[in-house]
């Protein structure tokens, strides 16, 4: 078995660092013989992928101890959902993962973009085989999937069971899915600035596929959030942990490029700051990947006994390099097809936008690094903490929040002032009623008194306008209301699929604002069937519950819960211990009551020698506004996705017509 | 060696061959044909045409919703006339000189834009339209008062306009 994952990988490589080789060269001499040759080798590479992760999964189930990534991975009495998903637990595994998403990305792009995008599907083949080739340098010299143990095992270690979660196994697949989803436009720019089309069209193109990647991202870093709330135990769902922000990192560089593309679309401008952050964003992705796994974040020196982050910083280097070296030499292709019109416009807005999130990127980018850096420089590590963050970036992102209530008011190229503040009344009112009414009510916390009318601006602005433009279609063409605002939408998807993910911002916003600003904790030790009262709950411990299976060992505390002497239910907080792992390994089991005006979350933090039990409990309100602000969202990434039938025409009929003569058909 | 290992060096070599295969097939030459300048120019006069007319209707739509004053519309209004009748010559002059075939959609579209053109010039020698009922500003194709509603003369443009979303 071995043997067969080492040829496997071997080959794999072989095939991918031909094709791409064969991609590069037979696009720039025009050999198609070469093209197609390049091309056969490249899925002969995604089939020994597949073929790869088929067996590595293979002996996860059989659980052969043999293999040192089974070992670690599985142990005999581990769930088999959580064996199977396990392949993507530990860093070999996700590496082969990675490869087969973009296996799978590839495919999909070749099928769907053969006939319509022939002349740039060598270029764009050829970086897929790039980035292949990368992965499999590593699984192949470093991180080897198929390694054995010295000594073969009966039992092997097992997944972490604080990953042994739906959400944490889901969260993987979500956020590999959106880093290794941004190849795709990346190949399309690299392929337009080698081909020289640089115009509108691998925008057009790729715009689809930049989407899917960020919604896979947005999930991933939901379901993160999610995870963290409900199995990590302390009362919230973000930390400006760098591995979290290894993941924002490359969302925030793909936001500012989703953004700036529509001004390439529509106005012809802006065609460098769109090359320039889709190179970033995708060597984010990558970057991305080499945080969580080449364990730099614990410490320099877990780098550099796993030499995989060198591989990584080289390849960093390379591409940056590479990409940056392309882009300087086609400056002449990326000239402006129009000026700004005028200082104040929806054109400037991006402008400003694109300013911004860069600017929380390197905000997020400096914090996460410079524990690395101090600890290269001084030898001490210097942790950047969650004040850092919320202080340097929280004013940031409020200024994107501002933004992002004017921009959608401003119409393109021009805006008359008088316009604007016919545009802008309505929303301004609602911003000041807003704070008067948190003041009169005794707010006195400023990020409330700030954060909550801007949020009002952008919630009645999008409103306002989403009425004004239904309003208009109906008086336009005489439509009922229902079928205006379905053709309304329908005639400009990705506005107001933009729209609607403003909205979800919106909502997540208040939930954030209000889960960070007014959560309360409290500790309370309680005997078997004492009560105590927190704010308007009272609970009562009902006595301890253990329980043991094969892998841990669970001591539960159920309580009674009531609110305003109603009787809520019974909650389960728990500790597990997994005396498997070695040193044995606690694991909190939190409970939570939601509604949509607040969490009441329960922790069992001790079992004590007198019978008594302590809770950690968490009121943090509003928290579930930020899951209901991720689902909307995601309906708003939906909408802009569904295909838009007038582009689909223009790339047919370009399609019927230039075939022939403008590249072969691969 | 076991049967495994047997089946995956087969698979391999079979890859191998599949790769080397194109290459075995013709002489080694290098596709003679060059691009095409006029089908690269083609594709980009498609798009900016496409772009223009979205700008057209976007401009319209966002006077009617009152984002943009009477003023800056006129200019920014003409100022793309203007672009998408130079657009559509030099896409008439290649189409000819490439000799695609044109699809009855493309014509019915440059018939629209060439009535589009036609009406402005009629309409803005009449100067501007108001509402006889508010005394709003009426764009060129409007079958009611954006302002009140009130109902006005139909016209073939604004059937195409929204018949062509």
């Amino acid at each position: 078995m071995a043997d067969i994952g080492y040829f496997v990988m071997l080959a794999a490589l072989g095939l991918s660092a031909y094709a791409t080789v064969a991609l590069f060269l037979g696009a720039r001499r025009r050999v198609p013989e070469l093209i197609q040759s390049g091309r056969n080798a490249l899925f002969g590479t995604g089939l020994l992928i597949v073929v790869a992760f088929i067996l590595l999964e293979y002996l996860l189930i059989t659980q052969d101890f043999r293999f040192a990534y089974v070992w670690r991975q599985t142990t005999i009495g581990q769930p088999l959902f959580y064996t199977v998903t396990g392949i993507w637990g530990g860093q070999e595994g996700s590496l082969l993962f990675w490869a087969l998403l973009l296996v799978v990305y590839m495919g999909a792009v070749y099928l769907v973009h053969r006939d319509n995008a022939a002349p740039f599907m060598p270029y764009v083949l050829a970086v897929h085989a790039f980035v292949l080739t990368f992965f499999l340098v590593v699984m192949n010299f470093e991180a080897k999937p198929f390694a054995l143990l010295p000594v073969p095992q009966t039992d092997g270690r097992g997944l972490n069971p604080l990953l042994q979660h739906p959400a944490m196994i889901m969260h993987p697949p979500m956020l590999y899915a959106g880093f290794v989803g941004f190849t795709v436009p990346f190949a399309f720019a690299v392929a337009a600035l080698l081909t020289g089309r640089t115009n509108a069209t691998w925008v057009r193109l790729s715009r689809r596929w930049t989407l899917v990647a960020w919604m896979f991202l947005s999930i991933g870093i939901g379901l993160g959030g999610w995870w963290a709330y409900n199995e990590l135990g302390w009362g919230g769902y973000w930390a400006w942990d760098p591995v979290e922000n290894a993941s924002l990192m490359p969302w925030l560089v793909g936001t500012a490029f989703l953004h700036s593309v529509m001004v390439q679309e529509q106005r012809g401008m802006f065609k460098v700051w769109n090359m320039v952050l889709i190179i970033l964003t995708f060597v984010l992705s990558i970057f991305g990947t080499f945080l969580t796994r080449s364990g730099v974040l614990e410490s320099i020196h877990a780098f550099a006994t796993g030499k995989i982050g060198t591989y990584f910083l080289v390849y960093i280097a390379i591409l940056l390099l590479g990409a940056f070296a392309l882009l300087y030499q086609r400056l002449p292709l990326l000239k402006s097809e129009h000026q700004l019109d005028a200082k104040v416009s929806r054109e400037t807005a991006f402008l400003l936008n694109n300013v911004l999130f860069l600017g929380i990127w390197f905000t997020v980018f400096w914090g996460t690094i410079y524990p690395i850096i101090s600890e290269l420089a001084t030898g001490r590590r210097i942790v950047v903490g969650e004040p850092y963050f919320n202080q340097v970036a929280g004013p940031l992102l409020l200024a994107m929040l501002l933004l992002m209530g004017i921009a959608p008011l401003l119409p393109w190229r021009r805006v008359s002032m008088q316009q604007l503040r016919r545009n802008l009344t309505l929303p301004v009112a609602a911003a000041l009623l807003t704070a008067l009414a948190l003041a009169i009510s005794g707010v006195r916390e400023w990020v409330t008194l700030v954060s909550l009318p801007v949020v009002a601006f952008i919630a009645v602005g999008h409103v306002q306008d989403i009425y004004r433009a239904w309003r208009t279609q109906r008086l336009r063409t005489g439509e009922p209301p229902h079928t205006a605002l379905f053709s309304l939408v329908a005639k400009n998807r990705r506005r107001y699929g933009g729209y609607i993910i403003h909205l979800g911002i919106v909502l997540m916003s208040i939930g954030i604002v209000g889960s960070r600003v007014y959560d309360r904790s409290k500790d309370i030790t309680l005997a078997p069937g004492e009560t105590a009262q927190i704010e308007s709950y009272r609970i009562q411990f009902m006595g301890l519950d253990s329980s043991r299976d094969l892998i841990k060992e669970r001591i539960a505390a159920p309580i009674h819960v009531w609110k305003n002497d109603r009787f809520l239910g019974v909650m389960t907080p728990a500790i597990d211990w997994h005396f498997k792992v070695p040193g044995g390994q606690r694991e909190t089991e939190v409970a939570v009551e939601s509604t949509l005006i607040e969490d009441f979350y329960v922790v069992l933090t001790g079992v004590n020698e007198d019978g008594t039990v302590t809770y950690k409990i968490f009121i943090n309100p509003l928290v579930t506004w930020v899951w209901i602000g991720g689902f909307i969202l995601l309906l708003g990434v939906w909408i802009a996705m569904w295909p838009d039938p007038r582009e689909e025409r223009i790339l047919e009929r370009l399609q019927a017509r230039e075939r022939p003569a403008l590249g072969m058909r691969i | 060696m076991t049967m495994e290992v047997f089946i995956v060096l087969i698979l391999i070599a079979f890859l191998v061959a599949w790769t080397a295969r194109p290459l075995m097939r013709r002489r080694f030459v290098s596709d003679a044909s060059t691009p095409n300048p006029q089908l690269e120019e083609l594709e980009a006069l498609l798009f900016q045409r496409e772009a223009v007319l979205h700008a057209l209707r976007d401009l319209q739509f966002d006077r009617s919703m009152g984002k943009l004053s009477e003023e800056d519309f006129r200019q920014l209004d003409a100022r793309y006339r203007a672009q998408a009748a130079a657009i559509l010559k030099r896409l008439d002059e290649l189409e000819q000189a490439v000799g695609g075939p044109s699809t009855d959609e493309d014509q019915a579209l440059d018939e629209w834009i060439d009535q589009a053109i036609a009406a402005l010039r009629q309409q803005r020698a009449a100067q501007a339209k108001t509402c006889t009922r508010c005394g709003a500003p009426l764009s060129l194709n409007a079958r009611f008062c954006a302002q009140c509603g009130a109902p006005l003369g139909l016209s073939h443009v604004a059937e195409r306009t929204s018949s062509g979303d």
